[in-house]
């Protein structure tokens, strides 16, 4: 059965297709000219509505054209309605896909066929109508490749239903005595479509009014349309103008932006100009201010030093200038006591000299008068001597011996008193001296005491100011020299000024300050500490001494740790070191085996630099 | 220990033998300045107060370390007897101030800090001495 219908239908539904989609083109192309000058999208979509629904609306009737003229060709045959149905079937898929009005009846026409067909099945038919069955396939053939060709040309219109109508009227009288009731039942089922069909047309021509009021709708709206552009064209012309308007200040604004830009750019630079140039002017401001802080503390501790030196030393020259005044006083008065107590002691000398000149006169004269006496004396004697004479003699003598003796006795009284003013003038003279060396002996103690005091003082001074000295420059020393770091090696200044400092110490710890030496104990000592007779040389002076001992410690210092090179000796003279020469020994020799391990090489300084 | 960082516990026990090696040095110098000391003075209880010898071995023990850091070979130059020098740049003497005069070493008070430049020496800090007598007294 599916063979005999399938080519009916494979020749009749293209066919439908094609004269609807030619309807369609058509259409399409006198709708595009039509609404050309409309640009609005709701009216697009309207447009596109209608189109769809009219193209469906002249797809339908031409399809129906169709539909009829078949039914009333292949009326004699229930292939050819089984056909149709088929035909109708896929039309109102079509026709439901698209979503068209005419469907419910199409579709209810064809529920009614379908249900017929079920309860009354094809090959029932064919075996009730054997003319059915007779109808020749070729003619069948023929029929549809006719149909196909005329269909263009063929166009339905509402006026050749009728006559179509007629020629099946005629046809059916024909076969009416061979009807059956069941074809008379298809005939009734075939008025109604009939019916059903001239239902659609009035639809359509009311669907026909209805496009053409809507064609009228979309002229009025098209109106608008135009005067909306007009519209809108003045207001785009505006918006040119505007926007024109718009970018020239835009242009305008972005001018003044970059000019202040430019403006900015430049302040800017010159701000970054005139800072860099604060910074430098601060920068050197604030080393002008350190070095001349440095400067400043350096010269206040020179001054302290000065003053205190002045100070030291007015206070030494007062204390010798009063130590001069009181000498020269005191051997002033000495002296003017030894010139005074010398005239007295002259004077007295000189009297002494006198008695003792009158004495001898007297003494002379009594010699000659006892010379004269014994003389007289011999000459009596001589003369035989008288008696009284004699005894007047001898009294004569015994006067003059009494008067010598008296004269001694003056002579001696004045000697004693003499001689016990002499003495007491002495004792006064010694204790005076004496007095006078006891009040200058304790104002030299009084002065000592107090030149001592002061001394005391100043040399805590000195200590004080010393230190502060230090420290200042220590401090100015790390801000010279960067932070000390015992691991970095020191610049040449920093090392030069920490051996000036181990000088310092060892010129200060051997010093008479710290340390006493005996005199004898390093004469006893010489033979170990003095190998090149240094004291024996020079002599046992005190100065000797300390140079000796100094010269000796730096050598015990040398030995201990610079005795090797590279620093090796800060290791100590103990195995430690012994171990690490062997190592740079090997290494050395390693390096340079033609030379002795001494000797510098240049190679060496590069390779034993720290990084 | 100065002169090494301690990287791992190899090296930080070599820096504490060093560190031992060093302490025993310094105790050694200590110990035979003070020996010398003690053979020439009676009384060293106003120098042990002050703890002079002490702080001078130790800054000497740096100098030596930093000798070691250095960059240039440094020396410390003791002059013998007899040595000549130069007055001046080579050694000094107290209360003389003649210049590149060649005198005689008698005595070396303090020693010169000399830098080995590849094979130039330059003195950075001359020595000390006192001047052997002109004239040959002896």
């Amino acid at each position: 059965m599916a063979s005999t219908v399938s080519p009916f239908k494979r020749n009749a539904a293209p066919a439908a297709n094609k004269t609807s989609s030619m309807g369609l083109l058509g259409t399409n192309a006198a709708r595009e000219g039509f609404f050309r000058q409309t640009s609005t999208h709701e009216r697009d979509r309207s447009r596109r509505s209608k189109i769809s629904t009219e193209e469906q609306l002249n797809n339908l009737l031409h399809s129906h054209d169709g539909h009829r003229y078949r039914l009333d060709r292949d009326w004699r045959g229930v292939e050819g309605i089984t056909t149709l149905l088929y035909e109708l079937k896929d039309e109102l898929k079509e026709a439901n896909e698209s979503g068209c009005r005419p469907r419910s009846s199409i579709e209810a026409w064809a529920t009614v066929l379908q249900a017929n067909r079920q309860q009354q099945p094809l090959e029932s038919l064919q075996s009730s109508y054997p003319a059915l069955v007779a109808y020749p396939a070729a003619e069948r053939q023929q029929h549809t490749v006719s149909e196909v060709s005329s269909q263009p040309s063929n166009l339905p219109v509402p006026d050749t239903r009728a006559t179509a109508h007629d020629g099946q009227g005629a046809r059916k009288d024909q076969h009416d005595a061979q009807r059956t009731p069941r074809e008379l039942e298809l005939e009734k089922k075939y008025k109604l479509l009939i019916q059903q069909f001239k239902d659609v047309g009035v639809a359509l021509a009311k669907s026909r009014n209805g496009l053409e009021q809507a064609e009228h709708e979309i002229r009025v709206s098209e109106a608008k349309t135009a005067e909306l552009s007009a519209r809108h064209q003045k207001a785009e012309r505006r918006l040119f103008a505007i926007r024109g308007e718009l970018e020239s200040k835009l242009l305008r604004i972005q001018d003044e932006l970059k000019g202040q830009m430019i403006q900015l750019s430049q302040r800017h630079l010159s701000q970054e100009e005139k800072f860099t140039e604060t910074i430098s002017r601060l920068e050197s401001l604030f080393q002008n201010q350190l070095k001349s802080q440095q400067e400043a503390s350096v010269a206040e501790m020179d001054a302290l030093r000065k003053t205190s030196a002045c100070q030291r030393d007015e206070l030494v020259q007062k204390y010798t200038t009063a130590m001069d005044e009181l000498k020269r006083r005191f051997s002033y008065q000495s002296e003017e006591l030894k010139c005074y107590y010398d005239s007295q002691l002259a004077a007295n000398k000189q009297e002494l000299q006198k008695a003792d000149e009158g004495m001898r006169r007297m003494m002379s004269e009594l010699d000659a008068e006892r010379h004269d006496f014994k003389n007289e004396v011999a000459h009596l004697k001589k003369n035989a001597a008288n008696p009284e004479e004699l005894e007047a003699l001898k009294r004569a003598h015994e006067e003059l011996n009494r008067g010598h003796e008296e004269l001694s006795r003056g002579h001696e009284e004045l000697k004693r008193a003499h001689g016990e003013e002499v003495a007491s003038v002495k004792e006064d003279c010694e204790r005076k001296i004496e007095q006078c060396r006891q009040r200058f002996n304790t104002q030299v103690e009084n002065n000592n005491r107090e030149y001592m005091k002061h001394l005391d003082r100043l040399r805590a001074m000195k200590k004080q100011s010393e230190r502060e000295h230090k420290e200042e420059l220590a401090r100015l020393e790390l801000t010279f020299l960067g932070n000390e770091r015992r691991n970095e090696k020191w610049t040449d200044v920093l090392l030069s000024s920490k051996f000036r400092d181990l000088q310092q110490l060892i010129d200060s710890a051997i010093s008479p300050d710290q340390l006493v030496i005996d005199d004898r104990q390093i004469v006893a000592a010489c033979r170990d500490i003095d190998p090149t007779n240094f004291i024996r040389r020079r002599g046992a002076s005190a100065e000797n001494f300390y140079a000796l001992v100094k010269s000796s410690v730096w050598s015990i210092l040398i030995s201990e740790f610079f005795s090797e090179p590279f620093g090796f000796g800060a290791m100590g003279q103990s195995d430690g070191r012994a171990s690490l020469m062997a190592v740079y020994k090997h290494w050395r020799v390693l390096l340079n085996g033609y030379h002795g391990w001494y000797g510098p090489s240049p190679i060496l300084f590069i390779t034993l630099t720290p990084s | 220990m100065a002169a090494f960082e301690p990287v791992d516990r190899e090296v930080n026990t070599a820096a504490v033998n060093t560190r031992h090696l060093q302490e025993f040095s310094i105790r050694e110098a200590i110990r035979s300045i003070f020996n010398l000391l003690g053979k020439v003075s009676v009384d060293l209880s106003d120098l042990e107060s002050k703890g002079s010898v002490p702080r001078l071995v130790r800054m000497s023990m740096e100098l030596a370390l930093q000798f070691g850091i250095h960059t240039s070979q440094l020396q410390l130059e003791h002059p013998r007897k007899q040595t000549m020098l130069k007055l001046g740049s080579e050694c000094r003497v107290k209360g003389d101030d003649r210049t590149d005069v060649s005198v005689e070493v008698d005595l070396p008070l303090s020693p010169a800090l000399v830098r080995i430049d590849g094979e130039e020496k330059v003195t950075i800090i001359p020595c000390t001495v006192i001047l052997a007598l002109q004239g040959g007294q002896e």
